[in-house]
């Protein structure tokens, strides 16, 4: 039933998988989101070692201390004055008031209802920017999978066998983007779609005509991003 | 219907038959060409709403396309499917029948982890069984492929 067709010529984008994990590295990202069509890019440079001599520890050591205690003696001298005149004491203020004002406050609740655009707002400023980033290379793969999805039907190729190439192409897209990722959350992600479908980077093409039941809906399926996400993160929606 | 027992591939799990008994709505071991899928039960998603506790399914059979949960079932010729979320992380699942609403399912929306920057409409899907469920009944034109594809029968993949 899975009988599989005559594959196509493999399209431009199949690096190897596991050398693009290797080789690409997040200052890599921001090169090629520059560059649409070229999906590798060589490792950023290593910055120079430092060759300014350091303090001996113990002596730097000294100083933390010192300046700890300078900071805790100012405090309770300083109290009682501030208590009498209404103030609340330094040492018990309330940690809201010192909180880090880069992530969203753990009590605010997510107005979207999709869970992902919530992970998403309790990211740090510098965490969603490199999600953006990330996403940007993604659009651009997607743009390449659906020009190969045109070229291949210009050329008469079958729903079947489009099918196959563009999820072949999600799925290398998927690794690719997953370099931008950290090591121990790509280990996550390949551990649950090794359950899921026994594939680190996700559903096969047969896994999916399974459920979907028709190949003209694997490509549709393939080739469609999730809106929410890409509003989320300050993009247009790219379906 | 012609038999009780019917065989279904596990949603979430690539390497699992079941056969469903029809009547209990019980899963039991199996192997073979499947007819359907089946999710066999909601993870334990921390929320508000935790409703959606049995094995659900959408399978082919004797010429009809049907929806089961638990051991309740529906022609889905003959009802309609909605899928909806609230922004406090809810989602509701709903069978409407000639008689009104047959199911409502509240359940606690699955959060994929970790954050995923190329999550794209077939995660969204995958990541919960109803959801697709309802995708897949949304048109007439859907409904018809999967019941000739599931009539057909597929060997898991």
């Amino acid at each position: 039933m899975f009988a599989a067709a005559a594959a196509p010529a493999a399209p431009a984008m199949r690096p190897g998988r596991r050398r693009a994990r290797l080789h690409i590295r997040r200052a890599g990202f921001r090169e090629n989101a520059a560059m649409p069509g070229s999906f590798l890019s060589a490792p950023a440079p290593a910055p120079a070692t430092a060759s300014v001599p350091r303090p001996p520890r113990r002596r730097l050591s000294v100083l933390l201390l010192l300046t700890v205690l300078a900071t805790l003696s100012a405090a309770l001298f300083s109290a009682p004055a501030a208590l009498a005149a209404g103030a609340p004491h330094p040492l018990h203020a309330p940690v809201a008031s010192v909180a880090a004002p880069d992530r969203a406050p753990a009590f605010a609740p997510c107005t979207s209802t999709d869970p992902v655009v919530c992970r998403i707002r309790e990211m740090t400023p510098e965490e969603r920017e490199e999600a953006r980033e990330v996403r940007i290379q993604y659009h651009h793969l997607l743009d390449r999978m659906r020009q190969v999805a045109d070229e291949m039907r210009a050329a008469g190729a079958s729903d079947e066998d489009i099918a196959r190439v563009m999820v072949d192409m999600r799925n290398d897209a998927k690794d690719i983007t997953r370099a931008g990722m950290s090591p121990e959350a790509v280990r996550l992600l390949e551990e649950r779609n090794m359950k899921k479908y026994g594939n680190p980077l996700g559903p096969t093409a047969d896994q999916l005509y399974a459920k979907y039941g028709s190949w003209a809906e694997v490509i549709d399926a393939a080739t469609r991003t999730s809106p929410e996400v890409d509003r989320e993160l300050g993009l247009e929606p790219h379906n | 219907m012609s038999s009780h027992i019917v065989l279904l591939q596990d949603y979430d799990r690539h390497d699992r038959v079941w056969a469903l008994d029809l009547r209990s709505g019980e899963v039991s071991p199996a192997s073979g060409r499947c007819h359907g899928f089946v999710r066999l039960q909601m993870p334990q998603h921390p929320g508000p709403a935790r409703e959606d506790r049995e094995a659900a399914a959408l399978f082919a059979e004797a010429g009809t396309l049907w929806f089961q949960y638990g051991d309740r079932r529906w022609d889905c010729a003959s009802v309609t499917v909605r899928h909806s979320g609230s922004p406090d992380g809810t989602r509701r699942f709903t069978v409407t029948g000639p008689h009104g609403i047959a199911l409502d399912l509240l359940y606690t929306a699955p959060v994929p982890e970790p954050f995923d920057p190329s999550y794209d409409a077939i995660d969204a899907l995958e990541d919960d069984f109803l959801h697709w469920v309802a995708q897949r009944l949304a048109t007439a034109g859907r409904r018809h492929n999967l019941l000739a594809h599931y009539l057909n029968g597929f060997l898991p993949a």
